[in-house]
């Protein structure tokens, strides 16, 4: 709800006066019986590090200060430090009459002062009654008061407390302090001043506020009256408001509130047990008179002292409580006790108990069970010092990423002291192009989320990177609130190392597995080489002819240097088990003064050299190069050993593969020369060897035809046997010719369809026609992959049989079909002709072979060759079923061809 | 009646061998062709023949011919080079030229017809085909001014 706004000057003035600064304690006697509300008004101040005058009585003052120091104030070292003052009336009151303007100046100069000095805040404790005197004209101390209401800022807190006695002063001064003070002290309790009245209202501003009589004007005081009211109506309207709500609420929320109630009150008292506190009071005998919170513990404990309730065990206790008896000044100290349950320490705060007279009538104070605070102590200590001692860095930083906390291992890890970098950002640490990581870290952290082997990279002090493994957690108080987060972070850079070294070995061995050509081979060596040992340069160097080693690859190394060490070996070439060899330092290294000279020019100050020696024989060697001095083991080169017999084996490889394909080459060439003669010899045969075959025939058919008849029946006769001789020498010739041309024919394999190839075949044969054969096709016929050259001739070789091998006299009948086996496809060639024998039957694809007489059936015994031979290069098989009276059924199988859609 | 319309047209015969000569000689009379035949024995031959070079610069004695017999295996130089030479001179592209081999060979049947071939037989040629081969000859006497 909206407050109104204020009217005028009045009540701004009213609102701005804080509550508490200007504070009138009223007493009736003693003003050291003040001390228990006035005590933690002082405390308060100290512990703020403001300043507290108290303008006390000279009797007095020693009194206060004992009394001070019995609360708990060290009253030596907070006057010493200026910060607790005590002024006698001459340092505060000039005698005479009490001048507002004056003292106000007075006043105003101690806050400046105090303000000067670096204080937060000041208060003055005033006993006024000492400092007025008895005889204060109460207008002016009304005066005096009102105007120290105008005295405050609100940018240097000030408090003033006025100490009255009522029984020594007047009530019109009484009545005065009552008017004049927004704030009341009584007993210890502070409550708002239903009676006071705002400064205007009591002197005026000074600006024309007053009546002609120089009072106040009625309509100044109307004003803020109305104002006052408003203020209250207000109030009183939100207080109505909130009844009104309430009224509403109150049916519904009863049961709820009283269970909350009944409950809160349970927690708190639950609280007190669980917090472990206890507040008592003994008497002088420390016997105990009082004890807070309820306890089952405490049952009996009324009347009884420590070393009675504790039977023996309660020295401990009791020797404190006695010693503050003693000396009158509260103590406070960690004490053990042992109790049924085992070990109890508490935190103990003993107190002396004094009369309003400074008599000691006991002690009292507040015992804290810190048993749990120990345990969790000394955990923490531990995990302390694990923490502090782990090879791990181990940081906290606060919820923006400041760094909070540093371990010894984060010391060494990055190179910065605790000192330097607690308080520092954390991004201190990350290099400039990841700076963004710690965005998104902070970001998941807020969420509560944990971040675990992120793996990443930091920057040291001296400015060199690590790789890390970072695990990073939240940290919660004891509300759950995330407060911060601690990073573990573990150096990686050897594992990363060996990683990338298996890395680049992996790559190298996939080179050499995929039979890269040796080039690619050597620039994966030389890569892998400068990764596993962080080198920058590398070579591979062989040997030639002439046993002298040749740079083959190399990386970074100038023409000139390849060429002023090349040929130099640690090892012979002969040399049977030869070594690693590293020059950690090549300033020290035993060398020839003018190779160190070269060596240094180039900018190595180590290297090695590693043999690559496969099957024990030395072939090169393998260099690494470093541009500062290493500390190498020759175990540390077990990788560099592994790469060279990688390259060792491509060589090997390469070697064997060149003598294979060079075999290969000289096979094949051998094998072409013999082709290419066969081819020659075939091209002879069908020329020349059959010309004089032709010759003869001519010849012969010539004599018979010019000269037939000067010649008897029998020359006749030998003439006509030379002619067929010659038609069938001539056959024989093309028959080895199709033969042979078979066996070397490159052939692919493409769909074929039986069917279409039969027809074709068929009327290309006189003796195949239907008028002089029946030839049956039985559909449908599959089709095949085959090579359609080498079926015609198949196909023509079996119709030519079929039809040819029939008993005198008969119309050849045949039939032709396919069956599928599986993937194959069968294609037969049924004839009723002779048939044949079983017995005959293996013989009759052979080459040269005749069943039948040649005289009865014409044939030169090629022509099943020519069939086997045929299909058999398509991959099929061929075969004849024949009981040797009834007919042939011969058969090839070849793969069935896709079926046609 | 081949020998009416095509009397006074010259064949030429490139072939080796003398008895395929005797025996393509008798072959032609008995198939009814009695046009002049003349026969050369080697491809070089052929080519100063058909380009009437050297002995045969004498058109008179040695007439363009009207359709020529190629014989592929042959000295000096091969059948396929003497067709391939013909199809590349202008006043011999239409003559007709017909292989007449002793090769079954299919590569070489393929190659004849590349190179322009009328028609491939194989030796012994029948009456029938000598005939059909009768019937390349154009009835215009091929280019005859080509010589000039």
């Amino acid at each position: 709800m909206q407050r109104p706004v204020p009217a005028n000057a009045l009540t701004k003035q009213l609102l701005d006066l804080r509550e508490g600064d200007h504070l009138c304690l009223a007493y009736e006697k003693d003003p050291v019986e003040q001390m228990v509300a006035l005590i933690p008004l002082i405390h308060q101040g100290l512990k703020a590090n403001e300043q507290f005058l108290y303008i006390a009585d000279d009797q007095t003052e020693e009194k206060l200060a004992r009394q001070l120091d019995a609360s708990g104030i060290d009253v030596a070292k907070e006057t010493a430090a200026g910060r607790l003052k005590f002024l006698t009336r001459a340092e505060w009151r000039r005698p005479g009459q009490l001048d507002s303007r004056a003292k106000a100046f007075q006043v105003g100069r101690f806050i400046e002062q105090a303000r000067a000095a670096g204080f937060g805040g000041i208060r003055f404790a005033v006993e006024m009654t000492w400092t007025l005197g008895p005889d204060i004209d109460p207008q002016h101390l009304e005066h005096w008061e009102a105007t120290i209401n105008t005295l405050f800022s609100p940018a240097f807190p000030t408090r003033i407390i006025c100490l009255y006695n009522r029984s020594r002063l007047s009530s019109e001064a009484i009545l005065a302090a009552l008017r004049t003070h927004p704030i009341a002290i009584l007993g210890a309790q502070i409550c708002p001043n239903i009676f006071y009245q705002a400064p205007l209202l009591l002197n005026g501003d000074g600006h024309g506020n007053r009546d002609k009589n120089g009072k106040i004007s009625a309509n100044a005081k109307a004003d803020w009256m109305i104002t006052q009211l408003m203020v209250a109506r207000e109030a009183q309207h939100e207080h109505s408001e909130s009844i009104r709500r309430q009224t509403v609420l109150a049916e519904a929320e009863r049961a709820r509130a009283e269970e909350a109630l009944r409950l809160s009150e349970e927690r708190f008292r639950l609280a007190a047990h669980a917090d472990g506190l206890t507040f008592y009071e003994q008497d002088t005998n420390l016997r105990y008179i009082w004890l807070y919170p309820e306890h089952p513990q405490h049952e009996g404990a009324l009347g009884r002292t420590d070393e009675e309730i504790l039977s023996g065990e309660g020295e401990a206790l009791m020797s404190l409580k006695r010693e503050v008896l003693a000396s009158g000044v509260a103590q406070r100290r960690d004490v053990q006790v042992r109790l049924r349950d085992g070990l109890h320490f508490y935190d103990l705060f003993v107190s002396p108990r004094r009369t309003a007279a400074g008599e000691l009538i006991g002690v009292a104070g507040v015992a804290l069970d810190i048993t749990e605070n120990r345990r969790a102590e000394n955990a923490s200590r531990h995990l302390a010092a694990i923490v502090e001692f782990s090879e791990d860095a181990i940081v906290s930083k606060d919820i923006n990423g400041v760094i909070t906390s540093w371990n010894k291992g984060a010391e060494r890890m990055f190179g910065y002291t605790a000192a330097e970098v607690i308080g520092k950002p954390v991004t201190i640490l990350i290099p400039a192009d990841r700076q963004s990581e710690e965005q998104n870290i902070l970001k998941r952290i807020r969420d509560g989320q944990c971040i675990e082997h992120y793996e990443t990279i930091r920057q040291r002090k001296n400015g060199s990177l690590i790789e890390i493994s970072l695990t990073v957690s939240p940290i919660k108080d004891r509300h759950g609130t995330i407060i911060g987060a601690s990073k573990a972070a573990r150096d990686i850079t050897e594992r990363k190392r060996i990683e990338r070294q298996q890395q680049a070995l992996f790559e190298l061995v996939s080179t050499v597995n995929r039979a890269g050509a040796l080039p690619e081979i050597y620039a994966a060596a030389l890569d892998a080489i400068c990764r596993c040992h962080g080198a920058e340069r590398a070579s591979i160097l062989l040997y030639d002819d002439q046993k002298v080693m040749r740079f083959k690859a190399w990386r970074g190394l100038s023409e000139g240097y390849r060429k002023s060490v090349e040929g130099h070996s640690p090892w012979t070439p002969d040399d049977p088990d030869p070594q690693v060899v590293s020059m950690n330092n090549i300033a020290e290294a035993n060398l020839d003064p003018q190779l160190r000279a070269v060596i240094e020019a180039e900018g190595i100050q180590a290297l090695a050299f590693i043999p690559i020696v496969p099957q024990g024989k030395l072939l090169g060697k393998f260099m690494i190069y470093f541009k500062s001095p290493q500390e190498f083991t020759a175990d540390e080169f077990r990788s560099a050993q592994t790469i060279a017999s990688q390259i060792a084996f491509a060589l090997h490889r390469q070697k064997s593969g060149q003598a294979l394909e060079q075999l290969v080459a000289e096979r094949t060439a051998s094998l072409r020369e013999a082709i290419a003669q066969m081819e020659e010899f075939s091209y002879s045969v069908s020329h020349d060897l059959r010309a004089p075959v032709r010759a003869m025939q001519g010849y012969a058919t010539a004599v018979l035809e010019d000269c037939g008849e000067q010649l008897d029946a029998p020359g006749k006769e030998y003439l006509d046997r030379i002619v067929r001789s010659g038609t069938r020498m001539d056959r024989l010739i093309q028959d080895i010719l199709i033969y042979s041309r078979l066996s070397r024919r490159e052939i692919q394999l493409h769909p074929v369809s039986l069917a279409r190839l039969a027809r074709e075949i068929i009327q290309q044969y006189p003796e195949m026609q239907p008028s002089r054969a029946e030839i049956e096709f039985l559909e449908p016929m599959h089709d095949v992959l085959g090579h359609e050259a080498s079926l015609s001739q198949a196909l023509s070789n079996l119709l030519s049989n079929a039809v040819k091998f029939v008993p005198p006299g008969t119309i050849p009948r045949v039939r032709l079909g396919t069956e599928v086996i599986g993937s194959q496809v069968r294609f037969f060639v049924q004839d009723q002709g002779i048939g044949i024998k079983p017995e005959h039957q293996h013989r009759l694809f052979g080459l040269f072979e005749r069943i039948h007489p040649a005289a009865k059936y014409d044939g030169t015994g090629i022509g099943l060759a020519i069939v086997r031979k045929a299909i058999e290069r398509m991959g099929g098989k061929v075969g004849v079923e024949s009981d040797g009276i009834h007919g042939s059924r011969f058969w090839f199988e070849l793969p069935a061809a896709a079926e046609r859609k | 009646m081949t020998s009416m319309t095509n009397e006074s047209k010259t064949l030429l015969l490139i072939e080796d061998n003398e008895d395929d000569v005797f025996l393509m000689r008798r072959a032609l009379k008995k198939a009814g062709i009695d046009q002049p035949l003349q026969v050369v024995m080697d491809g070089q031959e052929a080519l100063d023949y058909l380009g009437a070079a050297g002995k045969f610069a004498d058109r008179a004695q040695f007439p363009e011919p009207s359709l020529v017999f190629l014989d592929l295996k042959l000295p000096y130089v091969h059948g396929f080079e003497v067709l391939d030479w013909i199809r590349r001179q202008d006043s011999l592209k239409d003559l007709p030229v017909v292989v007449l081999t002793s090769s079954p060979e299919e590569r070489d049947r393929r190659r004849a017809h590349e190179l322009g071939a009328k028609a491939y037989y194989v030796k012994p040629p029948s009456g029938e085909v000598l005939i059909q081969a009768m019937r390349f000859i154009t009835s215009q006497p091929v280019n005859a001014g080509a010589s000039a």
